[in-house]
């Protein structure tokens, strides 16, 4: 039925195909290595992404597992794809023009529907151990952001220090995290549905009205990160870019003195300390009058 | 399977008569012959199985070209765009400038797709299902044919409410219409009231269809068409026809929820009377996930016959296809909550929507793998619609293939409601379906019309088609994984390459387009009918009763009604 040959020759095309594609992406991947020192996105850098800046550790869990899907799916890709280049070579009218009669063959069905099963396992185990990750956000975060999308702007407010900022899309009062930080992101909307979405993060969910979508991430790398608005949300929906700076920890307790936050009394000697100077509530109502 | 015509002596009953006697054709199984009209007066009361099959075909053929000419003005806007960095972005007050205004292209983008899904690709295979499924299974017409023509008229007002609904404010929330962007409060205008009405009337036509298929396959059958020896293209018929049976109706359900939220403030989707925006998102894709396997099973069993016949060999597991698409179908109703791995579920529910999603690789890769098994060791001759049926395995394999990459879901959240998702789903329903579409049109074309179309044009329409395909849907994979989202009218300049790239393979496919319009509108008026009753050659092997009778087929289809051994 199969004639031998055709099959010997098929399979290793097919392998040597697979790897030789590997290797070159490898190759490519290298070549934009994302961990170049110095590296850090700034202002004007194009926007980052998971795959090249990978810049929480949700975003790196992503990363890993993205390749190896592809490893274990990309395969399956290529075989009926060479495959058809052969057939299209090879069991044309020119080269083959007495067309063979099987119709048949039962451990060939079963066998092509056992192995991609199997693939799929191979592929869904590990994923399930990233996204065990992405829903467990820890019990006590460091900072808590409540995101709120409205048309046409995000607004966070970091309710530990009464801080709100609202990111018109336009870059000019963007969000400061710390670095190395575990952040909780509470998404709520008022009006309609929009997307939290920046792609360096390894992170989006929808904003929804009348409930609460929480996520949460891990800074791993300072930096100014890109993203947008990735739902639907009226005739605006384009301009609802994000701005997210992540910092050292004394920059974002500069940033937040900035913008007039109250500190907690706990914090207060531990920021003081920080800054090298006096963040008590009477002293910051005295400084930012002062400061007008 | 073979086919036997009864002797000329005899009816399929068995009856004696004389040989040159006229058939006796009863009356109930073909009502068109009650009355004739000609010219245009036929077509307009005709319930004739064939010619309603055709109209549905022209009709899906002018939508495509007026989906694809909206999807030249979002081409058009996103290769001239106002870009945005995020640093000079001025809100609202350079809108004014674009091209097309935002408003305008939010309508655009829901209008693009409602014509292609609603009007074209539905409809388009509603043109085949009508033509060849009572010719494949050796019927005189469809079981309800008065119920047939009404379902096609019905498609006619669906089709001028959504076009007219432009004028008055088409709906700016997407084909998806998710609450609450498309609840009165936040889209006011009327032409969303007019979006879902002409939704429900092409859900009332899908439903009649469906039943009207299914009823057909079950009754009509030839003496001795066993289910089993029913050719693989009825049999993707039949399984979508249930789909739509069970799926449009929830359809018409959510859009009609939404619409007496509109109307007069029932509150399903809103929270402060509540109500929840997320049950629109549930019951939407509890329809639109299947609506997906609706809009390509039976582009399976079109391309399943091409292949066949063009290999001269036989479906490759012909059980084994039958299965697996029984199987995709039921597996296609448990998986619509992969459209909201980010919109915020229980983690145990994305688990299984991931899971489940994974799952249905496993049917699509019998299908795939039995397609090469059909072509191994054939003696392929590579006409035209054998182009488009082994340009569909590549492209379908690569939607297939990104469609597993989105099943994983820390992936997913990734790419959701990016272009990669865009890409995606073109890959399937352009490379998939209007791939199958367009195959079928070639491989049926001398059944339908007695001619053939250019052979040698054809072949270039193809490759423009095929190529411009690539170039305009390939590159979104990227610029998607790179963090450009979709539905947007502008964006950040370092996509602007990338998108003009994007928009030249628009023009490409556009060029095949009008092509091949030209081709089938001048073999319709200057070529000669030349085409016998098996204009391909390929019956010998295939035994498919399509070709067993004259090209067109006369109205009563057969003479003898065939009986199969
Ligand atoms: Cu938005
Ligand atoms: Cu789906």
């Amino acid at each position: 039925m199969f004639k031998d040959k055709d099959i010997r020759n098929l399979v290793a095309i097919w392998v040597v195909g697979t790897l030789l594609a590997f290797a070159s992406a490898a190759l490519v991947y290298s070549f934009y290595s994302p961990a170049a020192p110095g590296g850090s996105p700034t202002e004007t850098s194009p926007i980052t992404n998971w795959i090249f800046q990978p810049s929480t550790t949700v975003a790196e869990m992503v990363r890993v597992n993205t390749a190896w899907t592809v490893a274990v799916i990309f395969p399956f890709l290529f075989a009926p794809i060479i495959t058809l280049l052969y057939i299209i070579g090879r069991f044309n009218e020119k080269n083959n023009p007495v067309p063979a009669t099987f119709h048949e063959h039962l451990p060939l069905e079963v066998f092509w529907t056992i192995v991609p099963a199997v693939v799929l396992v191979a592929m869904a185990v590990p994923a399930y151990g990233v996204l065990r990750y992405m829903e467990k956000p820890p019990t006590k975060p460091d900072l808590v952001v409540d995101v709120v999308g409205a048309q046409f702007y995000w607004q966070y407010t970091l309710p530990k220090y009464d801080v709100t900022v609202t990111d018109e899309g336009d870059g000019k009062d963007p969000l400061v995290l710390p670095v190395d930080k575990a952040i909780l992101l509470n998404g709520q909307s008022f009006q309609v549905n929009h997307a939290w979405w920046v792609p360096a993060f390894g992170v989006k969910f929808d904003v929804i009205p009348g409930r609460i979508n929480t996520s949460w991430i891990r800074t791993k790398r300072e930096g100014s990160y890109k993203g947008q608005c990735a739902e639907l949300c009226g005739t605006l929906h384009a301009y609802m870019l994000i701005h997210v700076n992540v910092v050292p920890e004394k920059e974002f307790y500069q940033w937040l003195k900035k913008k007039g936050a109250k500190f907690p009394p706990e914090e207060q000697e531990y920021v003081a300390a920080l800054l090298g100077e006096d963040v008590t509530a009477t002293a910051l109502a005295t400084s930012t009058t002062t400061n007008h | 399977m073979s086919i036997i015509l009864p002797e000329p002596g005899s009816d399929a009953k068995g009856a004696a008569r004389p040989a040159e006697a006229p058939i006796y054709i009863p009356a109930e199984e073909t009502p068109h012959l009650h009355k004739e009209y000609k010219g245009i007066l036929r077509w307009l009361t005709t319930v004739d199985h064939k010619l309603i099959g055709v109209m549905y075909l022209w009709f899906a053929f002018f939508s495509a070209f007026a989906g694809g000419a909206l999807a030249g003005g979002i081409r058009a806007q996103l290769a001239l765009p106002i870009l945005t960095d995020g640093t000079n972005a001025t809100m609202g007050l350079n809108a004014g400038k674009a091209l097309l205004s935002p408003e305008l292209f939010n309508q655009f983008i829901g209008m693009h797709a409602s014509f292609m899904i609603f009007f074209a690709i539905i409809p388009g295979f509603a043109g085949f299902s009508n033509y060849f499924v009572p010719l494949l299974i050796g019927a005189r017409d469809m079981a309800f044919p008065k119920m047939n023509a009404f379902a096609f008229w019905l498609l006619i007002p669906s089709a001028l409410l959504m076009i007219c609904s432009f004028a008055f404010g088409s709906t700016g929330a997407g084909w998806t219409g998710y609450a609450p962007l498309s609840t009165r409060t936040y889209s006011p205008n009327i032409g969303v009231d007019m979006w879902i009405f002409g939704i429900h009337l092409a859900g009332v036509s899908s439903i009649m269809g469906a039943i009207n298929f299914i009823v057909t396959m079950s009754t009509m059958r030839a003496p001795g068409m066993k289910w089993f020896k029913m050719p693989l293209f009825c049999w993707t018929v039949l399984i979508q026809s249930w789909m739509a049976l069970i799926g449009t109706p929830v359809l018409a359900g959510v859009v009609t929820m939404l619409l007496t939220d509109r109307l007069i403030g029932t509150g399903f989707f809103d929270p402060a009377r509540g109500g929840d925006p997320l049950l629109y998102q549930h019951l939407f894709w509890f329809y639109s996930h299947p609506a997906v396997y609706i809009m390509i099973l039976p582009g399976f069993g079109i391309v399943s016959h091409i292949m066949a016949s063009f290999s001269g060999k036989h479906v490759f597991g012909y059980k084994g296809m039958v299965y697996a698409t029984a199987f995709i179908a039921i597996i296609g109703f448990l998986v619509w909550g992969h459209h909201m791995f980010s919109a915020g579920m229980e983690p145990w529910l994305r688990a299984y929507f991931g899971f489940m999603t994974m799952l249905i690789a496993v049917p699509t890769g019998v299908k795939i793998f039995s397609w090469l098994a059909t072509l191994w060791g054939g003696s392929i001759r590579f006409t035209v619609p054998m182009m488009y049926a082994l340009g569909f395995i590549g492209l379908f394999t690569i939607g297939g293939v990104s469609g597993v990459f989105l099943a994983n879901v820390p992936f997913d959240v990734q790419v959701h409601d990016s272009y990669f998702v865009v890409a995606h789903l073109h890959y399937v329903l352009f490379g998939g379906s209007v791939m199958t579409i367009l195959g079928g049109t070639y491989y049926w074309f001398p059944k339908m019309s007695g001619r053939f179309l250019d052979e040698k044009l054809g072949k270039i329409i193809f490759w423009c088609i095929f190529l411009g395909m690539n170039l305009t849907f390939m590159p979104m994979h990227w610029i998607g994984l790179a963090g450009m989202a979709r539905r947007i009218y502008t964006y950040r300049p370092e996509f602007l390459d990338m998108n003009r790239l994007i928009s030249c393979g628009y023009l490409l496919m556009l060029a095949g387009g009008i092509m091949l319009l030209g081709n089938i509108l001048y073999t319709l008026v200057a070529k000669k009918r030349t085409a016998g009753n098996d204009p391909w050659g390929v019956n010998a092997t295939q035994h498919t009763l399509d070709w067993e009778t004259k090209s067109p087929p006369a109205p009563h289809n057969f003479d003898r009604l065939p009986k199969i051994v």
